[in-house]
C-alpha cells in the first residue's frame, strides 16, 4: 500500500514538470493542432476567397445604410420645400384667414385653366384656395417649378362682384408675379441649404422656421410688392393681352374696379400696400394720346 | 330539442356575421401630404379619422357610392375618401423622403387636421396642350 502510494505520488509530480507553467489550457491546446497543414487546403477550397467576398459585401451594406440614414436628415430640394412651406403658412393661418368653409363649384379652376391654355402656358399644376375674409385679397404662393398655391378671398370677389374671367385674369397677374421670382426676392432669406443634408449639422428647429413663416407673413400683409414689380407685370399683362381686346378690355376695366374699390371701401384700404398702385397700373396701359 | 334550437343559434349568429363584414374589394394609397376619411362621400362632410401619405386603405363593397368616391377602412373607421387622393402603387411622400425634416414640422393635431382639409378645399387644375 506504502509503495503504490509512493509511486502514484511521483507519476503526478512527474506530469506537473513536464507542462510549461506560464501555458494556460487553450495556449496549450493550442499547440496540439497545427493549423499551418490545413491552411494550404483551405486556400485550395476557395473558403478563403468566399471569406472576403462576405467581408466586401457586409463592408458594402454597412456604407449603404450609413447613406440611407444620412440620406434621412436632406433639406428638401427647391420643388419640394416652396409648396410645404407655402401650405405649412396657409395652416398657420387657418382661423384668420377662414379657409375650412363649405363652398359651391364656382368654375374659377376651369375658367382659369382655359386662359392659360389660351396663352401657350402648359404643364402648369395649380391649387386655388378660396378663403372667407377680406384680410388677404389674392395672392400667388410659390410651390415650385411649374406650380402654383393661389389664394383668393370670397368677399372680395362679391364686394367686387368679379366674373370668372376678372378672377382669371387677377391669377393670372399673381402667376407673373411667381414666374418672375418676386415672391423670392422680397422674402430675401437664404435658400443655398435646400437639397443639402444636415447629417451631423444642428437640425432646423421652430425659429428656422417662423423665420420663413414670419417672411410670408410680412409679405402677404404689409410689404406686397415694389412699384417696379407692379410695372413689369403690368406690362406683361398688357403684352399678353393685346392680342385679344376682349380679354384686354376686361383687364383694363378690372384694374379700375380695384382702384374705385381701393379709394372708397375702408375695408381694402390696404390693398394699395401690397400691389401699388392700381391707378398708375391703368396709365401703364392706357394708350398714349397722339398729339397733333 | 335543445340540441336543434342550439344549432339555429349558431347558424342565426354566423349569418348576422356576414352580413356585418364588409366585402374588400382591395387595397389602395393615400397620396395627399394628410387628409381626411370623411363620414359622407363629401368634402364637407364630418371627418373620422386623418390619413397620412402612403397609409393604405381597405377598399370596401357599398352600393350607391357616388362617382369619384370610394368606401374604405382605417383601422376602426369607415367612410369615404376622393378616389383622387388614392393610387394603386405607393406614392412618393414628403414624409418618407424627408423624415427629419418632416419631425421638426412638429404639426399637433389640430395641424395636421387643417393641413388634411386643404387638399379637401384646393380647387385644382392642370394645364395641357391642345
Amino acid at each position: 500500500m506504502k509503495y503504490s502510494l509512493l509511486t502514484l505520488l511521483l507519476f503526478s509530480s512527474m506530469q506537473l514538470w513536464s507542462q510549461d507553467p506560464t501555458q494556460t489550457p487553450e495556449e496549450a491546446e493550442k499547440d496540439l493542432l497545427d493549423y499551418t497543414n490545413i491552411k494550404s487546403v483551405l486556400k485550395n477550397d476557395g473558403l478563403m476567397e468566399q471569406k472576403k467576398k462576405k467581408e466586401r459585401i457586409v463592408k458594402e451594406i454597412k456604407k449603404q445604410k450609413k447613406q440611407i440614414s444620412i440620406s434621412r436628415y436632406s433639406y428638401p430640394d427647391k420643388d419640394d420645400f416652396w409648396p410645404q412651406i407655402s401650405e405649412y403658412w396657409l395652416v398657420k393661418n387657418a382661423q384668420l384667414l377662414r379657409w375650412d368653409f363649405p363652398k359651391p363649384e364656382y368654375g374659377i379652376d376651369t375658367a382659369f385653366k382655359g386662359l392659360l391654355e389660351n396663352f401657350g402656358f402648359y404643364n402648369r399644376h395649380f391649387k386655388i384656395l378660396i378663403i372667407n375674409s377680406p384680410k388677404m385679397t389674392h395672392f400667388g404662393l410659390p410651390a415650385g417649378k411649374d406650380q402654383y398655391i393661389f389664394v383668393i378671398s370670397l368677399p372680395f370677389m362679391r364686394t367686387m362682384d368679379l366674373t370668372k374671367v376678372d378672377i382669371a385674369l387677377l391669377l393670372f397677374e399673381d402667376m407673373l408675379r411667381l414666374d418672375e421670382g418676386y415672391f423670392h426676392e422680397n422674402l430675401g432669406l437664404k435658400t443655398d441649404f435646400l437639397g443639402t443634408n444636415f447629417y451631423g449639422k444642428e437640425a432646423p428647429d421652430e425659429k428656422f422656421l417662423k423665420k420663413f413663416l414670419d417672411g410670408y407673413t410680412d409679405i402677404i400683409f404689409n410689404k406686397g410688392f415694389n412699384f417696379q414689380q407692379q410695372f413689369e407685370v403690368t406690362k406683361k399683362m398688357d403684352g399678353y393681352l393685346k392680342a385679344d381686346p376682349v380679354l384686354w378690355n376686361a383687364y383694363f376695366n378690372l384694374l379700375k374696379k380695384i382702384d374705385r374699390l381701393t379709394k372708397n371701401d375702408l375695408l381694402y384700404k390696404d390693398y394699395l400696400k401690397i400691389y401699388p398702385s392700381p391707378e398708375l397700373q391703368i396709365q401703364w396701359i392706357s394708350p398714349q394720346k397722339k398729339v397733333i | 330539442m335543445w340540441q336543434k334550437f342550439g344549432w339555429i343559434f349558431i347558424l342565426a349568429a354566423t349569418q348576422m356575421n356576414f352580413a356585418s363584414a364588409d366585402e374588400v374589394m382591395g387595397r389602395r394609397y393615400f397620396n395627399e401630404f394628410l387628409g381626411h376619411v370623411h363620414k359622407n362621400p363629401s368634402s364637407d362632410s364630418t371627418s373620422l379619422t386623418i390619413v397620412q401619405c402612403q397609409h393604405s386603405v381597405k377598399i370596401l363593397k357599398k352600393e350607391n357610392v357616388p362617382e369619384g368616391w370610394f368606401f374604405v377602412q382605417v383601422g376602426e373607421d369607415k367612410g369615404y375618401v376622393s378616389s383622387k387622393f388614392l393610387s394603386q402603387k405607393r406614392p412618393p411622400c414628403f414624409q418618407e423622403k424627408y423624415p427629419q425634416f418632416y419631425n421638426s414640422l412638429n404639426l399637433d393635431l389640430s395641424e395636421m387636421y387643417f393641413w388634411g382639409k386643404l387638399s379637401d378645399h384646393y380647387l385644382q387644375g392642370r394645364t395641357q396642350a391642345k
